[in-house]
């Protein structure tokens, strides 16, 4: 038998390795014409249109779906303007003497305006339709919610923890100057609800974060450290924007409110094999709404 | 229900299962007020961006070689040996949980299945097929390249460890010059040398340290001094953090080397482009110019225009 010594292949060498099977329902228009011929076959324009669907299908569609839907609940003209020269102003700032070049050579627009109306004002929109829902749901989301303000101060043994929560309990010292002078890592964790990306002994232990005071258990993480938690707030009452900040802010969030607006659009999918990818991105895309 | 109105009543019923449109391309998803998204508007946009114009590149690219080098009897014979293989560690390390532990490792790096990582497989031989010829055909200028830049070799050393090479110790001292004074009597062979003086691991095969070339991972002290050493030639003792090395070529003879099944091999998998420059030669015609000339763009991103053929 001849022996063959597979490669290391790089990702973008496999990428393009699939089999070949019938999957949409959908078809593209002259899908049967010839694009590309090989000396031993062809494909065809419908093949290359299931490879991208198949790929980036999905995706696409619901980008497609959310930007339209963007443009129906994003249309506060000042809020929009604003909201596009604050990006422009950051990415003039960050690229300095580069930024026309960047927008016209390396991102292909031919213009400012264009690249406006392409680039900035869909995610400028994305990022206000995201805005709006948390505005619009806030009230459900304080109760669906727990939201506290915590800094933590993270120390190696569970001896290291007791020990600074001691002297910090009988006053020797505070634990704004703990932070301070520490040189263990210590952290301003801000507002932390059970979607933050923060340790889960944080977020198992959050219901228990009811006084603004020095939580006087050692909190074993998840790294093997140990925290020492300050509950700095817990009246969400007085952290309304820092609140609705992080929330416009977290994956989770902008998870949901796609849900909500795909949901509120009635979107559907008409096509088997898209309903099954996109169910494979989220079942609640398509699915029943939670709010 | 007469037959006219069956007809009717199936036709209708085909047509929206089809999501027929009158914007072109057929209805993939709907929103309110007769919203569409249709099928050529998501062709349109993916051909529009980078993720799209990507798959396209790397799908022409796998129809090219998939077209041009099709599956084997042998390919299908090694991949299912290897297949089995990796099913019987499994089998021998995690026992009934072996099936579980397999799904989880293909997972983590990126196969859906068993079956999606078999087709990989057997995709990495065809496109072994197909750089393997691209270099066969092109053997005195792929090879020309690989040697002046890479330099490959068959390479075997003896050490000798020191604790603290900078300050070595009576008796480290003393078998360095008892390695430096047979070699220069050479009246024993270097891998009988290896063999009985060797600290490293590679002394039961008399120092043998295989194919080696420019990208392997030596200290850099060890790796210039390889390098610098002509056909059959032992360097001078090198010092480096481990001790002292003498060096052996046993092999650079560009020749011998082209013959060399293991030195095509490592020649393959270091230029990433050779695969586009294989690709580059074969035959194919466009029949649609954006398909065209994003293949193209693609083509150049990959493989630089010096190195195109």
């Amino acid at each position: 038998m001849k022996k063959y010594i597979a490669l290391a292949l790089s990702a973008t060498m496999l990428a393009g390795c699939t089999s070949q099977k019938p999957t949409y329902q959908t078809t593209v228009d002259n899908g049967n014409t010839v694009v590309f011929k090989t000396a031993d076959g062809s494909i065809t324009k419908q093949d290359v249109y299931e490879e991208l669907m198949k790929n980036y299908g999905a995706q696409t569609v619901l980008s497609q779906a959310l930007k339209h839907i963007a443009s129906q609940e994003a249309i506060d003209q000042k809020q929009l303007d604003q909201a596009v020269e604050e990006q422009l102003n950051s990415m003039k700032v960050l690229l300095g003497e580069t930024y026309e070049a960047t927008i016209k050579e390396n991102l292909g627009f031919a213009s400012e305006e264009e690249f406006i109306e392409k680039q900035i004002m869909p995610t400028v929109r994305q990022t206000l339709l995201l805005g709006k829902y948390v505005d619009d749901h806030f009230d459900a989301l304080l109760t669906e919610f727990t939201f506290v303000k915590l800094q933590m101060i993270t120390v190696g043994s569970e001896e290291e923890a007791t020990s600074l929560i001691a002297k910090i309990s009988s006053g020797e010292t505070t634990f704004e100057d703990s932070l301070s002078q520490s040189t263990s890592q210590t952290t301003d964790l801000g507002i932390v609800f059970e979607k933050a990306p923060v340790d889960q002994a944080l977020l198992d232990n959050l219901k228990d974060f009811t006084v603004n005071s020095l939580y006087t258990i050692p909190l074993p993480l998840s790294t093997g450290s140990y925290g020492v938690v300050n509950i700095v707030e817990t009246d969400e009452s007085k952290l309304t924007d820092e609140i609705k900040s992080t929330l416009k802010n977290n994956p989770s969030i902008a998870s949901k409110s796609e849900v909500y607006y795909l949901h509120k659009y009635n979107f559907k999918s008409l096509d088997k094999k898209l309903t099954e990818d996109i169910n494979a991105i989220s079942p609640q895309y398509l699915g029943k709404a939670e709010n | 229900m007469n037959i006219k109105n069956k007809f009717a009543a199936t036709l209708a019923v085909a047509m929206i299962l089809s999501g027929c449109s009158s914007q072109g391309g057929t209805n993939l998803a709907s929103l309110d007020k007769d919203i569409t998204i249709t099928s050529n508007d998501i062709y349109d946009e993916l051909l529009s961006n980078v993720n799209g114009q990507q798959t396209l590149f790397n799908y022409l690219v796998s129809q090219i070689v998939t077209q041009k080098y099709p599956v084997t009897k042998d390919m299908e014979k090694d991949v299912k040996l290897q297949i089995e293989q990796l099913q019987n560690q499994y089998t021998a390390y995690y026992g009934s949980d072996a099936e579980a532990q397999l799904k989880q490792a293909l997972s983590s790096s990126g196969f859906k299945s068993l079956e999606d990582y078999q087709e990989t497989l057997t995709y990495s031989y065809q496109l072994r097929e197909c750089i393997g010829d691209y270099v066969e055909q092109h053997a005195d200028e792929v090879f020309k390249s690989y040697f002046e830049t890479k330099k490959p070799r068959y390479v075997s050393h003896i050490l000798v460890k020191m604790t603290d090479p900078e300050n070595p110790t009576e008796e480290e001292k003393a078998k360095l010059d008892e390695v430096t004074a047979a070699l220069a009597e050479n009246k024993v062979s270097f891998a009988e040398l290896a063999k009985q003086y060797s600290d490293d691991t590679s002394s039961t095969s008399g120092g043998d340290l295989g194919l080696c070339d420019a990208d392997t991972q030596f200290v850099p002290e060890f790796l210039d001094a390889m390098l610098a050493l002509g056909n059959g030639e032992v360097s001078p003792a090198v010092k480096t953090q481990y001790g002292y090395h003498f060096i052996k070529v046993d092999n650079c003879d560009e020749a011998s080397l082209k013959e060399d099944a293991q030195v095509k091999d490592k020649l393959i998998a270091s230029n990433p482009t050779l695969l586009y420059k294989a690709i580059a030669d074969c035959e194919i015609t466009f029949e649609n110019e954006q398909i065209q000339k994003i293949y193209e763009q693609q083509l150049a991103i990959q493989m630089p225009s010096e190195e195109k053929e």
